[in-house]
């Protein structure tokens, strides 16, 4: 099975890396510095206990790959626009595309562009980031991808995906991937925007009343919106979030804190944007995402440092 | 006039100057390098249309100084409970005390500990910072607003009305000197939370008709818990509030910078003020519940996140 991956940072570096070492056909689409020094010195993947570096296939032109069985899309949620586009070389009738982006309407361009049978909504849970150029920074020791159709049905091409995937990865199908994706959401865009608003390691900020009831009380806001919209959420959604982040090191950073503090650009579209916009759509009120949402759209786009 | 500054930052520093400069006798009480500035080479005024040097009294000591007849108390508002009772050596029988510091509850702070009677609640517009110890540069000209608490016109406050007037500071004598407070209050608290925690100036935030939203909203919040206690409010604050802010040049909220700068903010008089007066008195405030949230890490300064 050839499989390519298209962003190679901290999630599809990882994954591109792991499928490479059990012997699979895999090529990274990347760009600029990060893309020259994997083709001259392969994939480093730094972590706790050491570091290993993997001969990679990389390049910026998915025209030179020509259409694949599996594409796995790892860009940022601002990319994929983009990504959209210039994978077409990539997919052909049977391919399927796993989407792995924070979010859970970050699949919707990829759907209507290539349709529900080859679009696979995904999402990974894993930290790692690029460190520089041709580098990652495995921050978690575990990584696990959780994918499936729309529509919840396990098909011959979806196993095949699966199959090719779990000789590297921990994968699992889901006949319920909205629900999965929300799972996740419920805590990422609640705490990735508080965190970047606060400017102030989250674990530590729900040490206090206020910052504990301000993000049971965003999270409760996403819950709810995701009800209305249809989705099985969890009953014990909230109180599971809460305990995960309490788990967290003290001073973890969710990624928006390290973006907004780099002056990078930010998935705040696909996060406190995606609880506005679809909140507003069912008719449920979302003031604490609304506020987070008003006081970081300056920094969507970035700044100069 | 013999007259006490209490706390010589861009306010005080400010008013002593041009107080100082048209014959007052003032005496700064002021700590630190800024203090061994002044004794060394006076005090430094850059004003919009010139500068001047002036020789003034500076201590850190009230005692030096003894009994005056106007005290300007003009320090952060989280000094306040160190320091008010420093102000005692400073009181004598015809003392008065006007309060030039952000917020709403100063006045009432400062008589519990000194007895209200002496105690002119008033409000301070400029844009004034220290520059270097010593030097306080004032970069819109300065205008006061104060008044008697029982809305009367006292003689002492048209003396010093009168005092303020002839050092050519825009100086008004308001019958109605809460309203005053709770105008700026209104304004302040929203916009130094919104710019603060959006570590964004007003005029780029603002183009954001979410945070123009955050920002009405917030203003309607602390409108209501004013107009809850019993304040005569123009009820479309928040509208021309908006106006005025737009039609400023473009600058920094001081609570924004302090918080950049990783100093102490004023947030327990602000957001914290709007949030406790609101319990108080049964009026919801989730907007400015929402900023003291994320603003409560940096309140005292930089924090310690290892």
């Amino acid at each position: 099975m050839r499989i390519a991956v298209m962003g190679a940072g901290g999630v599809g570096g990882r994954l591109g890396a792991r499928l490479i070492q059990a012997g699979a056909d895999v090529t990274l689409v990347a760009r600029g510095e990060h893309l020259q020094a994997m083709q001259r010195r392969g994939l480093r993947l730094n972590q706790a206990n050491g570091h290993l570096t993997v001969p990679v296939n990389a390049t910026d032109d998915p025209s030179k790959i020509g259409p694949v069985d599996l594409v796995l899309l790892t860009v940022k949620t601002y990319q994929i626009a983009d990504a959209a586009n210039s994978m077409e070389p990539l997919v052909g009738p049977e391919t399927q595309v796993i989407t792995l982006q924070n979010g859970v309407d970050s699949a919707s361009v990829l759907l209507e562009k290539f349709g529900p049978d080859r679009v696979l909504p995904g999402t990974s849970y894993t930290i790692a980031s690029i460190e520089s150029p041709g580098v990652i920074r495995q921050q978690s020791k575990t990584m696990r991808i959780v994918f499936g159709r729309e529509d919840g049905q396990i098909t011959p091409e979806t196993k095949a995906a699966l199959d090719c995937l779990t000789p590297a990865i921990d994968a699992e199908l889901s006949t319920d991937i909205a629900s999965v994706l929300w799972s996740k959401f419920l805590l990422t865009a609640p705490g990735n925007a508080i965190n970047a608003t606060s400017r102030f390691p989250i674990t530590r900020l729900i040490q206090t009343d206020e910052g504990r009831d301000l993000l049971i009380g965003a999270m409760e806001e996403v819950a709810a919106v995701g009800v209305a919209a249809g989705v099985n959420i969890d009953p014990d959604a909230i109180q599971k979030g809460l305990s995960f982040m309490e788990s967290l090191p003290q001073d973890q950073r969710m990624s928006m804190l390290t973006d907004i503090e780099a002056g990078r650009p930010l998935e705040l579209e696909a996060q406190s944007g995606a609880v506005v916009r679809i909140g507003r759509r069912v008719g449920v009120p979302t003031p604490i995402n609304d506020s987070l949402y008003a006081l970081l759209q300056p920094h969507k786009d970035g700044r100069p440092t | 006039m013999r007259i006490a500054i209490m706390g010589a930052g861009g306010v005080g520093g400010c008013l002593g100057g041009l107080l100082a400069k048209a014959g007052n006798d003032v005496s700064l009480i002021v700590r630190g390098a800024n203090l061994d500035a002044i004794r060394e080479n006076g005090l430094k005024l850059v004003r919009p249309d010139g500068e001047f040097v002036v020789k003034v009294e500076a201590t850190s000591d009230p005692a030096e100084i003894g009994p005056v007849d106007l005290v300007l108390f003009t320090v952060k508002t989280f000094h306040n409970r160190h320091v008010i009772t420093n102000l005692k050596p400073l009181m004598g029988h015809e003392t008065s005390i006007i309060t030039l510091q952000n917020g709403v509850e100063s006045h009432e702070q400062l008589g519990a500990v000194l007895g209200p009677n002496n105690i002119l609640p008033g409000a301070f517009w400029a844009s004034s910072h220290i520059l270097e110890p010593g030097v306080v540069v004032e970069d819109v000209t300065a205008r006061i607003s104060f008044g008697e608490l029982d809305d009367t016109e006292s003689l002492r406050a048209l003396d010093i009305r009168k005092v303020f007037r002839d050092a050519g500071i825009e100086t008004e004598l308001s019958p109605d000197p809460l309203r005053v407070l709770w105008e700026k209050f209104i304004l302040l608290s929203a916009l130094a939370g919104i710019t603060s925690a959006a570590q964004t100036r007003p005029k780029e935030l603002l183009q954001f008709p979410d945070a123009r939203k955050m920002f009405c909203d917030a203003m309607e919040e602390a409108l209501a818990v004013g107009l809850a206690k019993g304040v005569d409010l123009p009820t479309d604050i928040a509208e021309e509030s908006l106006k005025y802010i737009d039609g400023l040049p473009d600058f920094q909220n001081s609570m924004h910078s302090d918080y950049e700068a990783g100093r102490a903010t004023e947030l327990d008089a602000l957001s914290g003020a709007v949030i406790r007066l609101g319990k108080q008195i049964g009026v919801k405030t989730p907007v400015h519940s929402f900023l003291y949230s994320v603003l409560l890490p940096h309140k005292d300064g930089v924090p310690q996140d290892g």
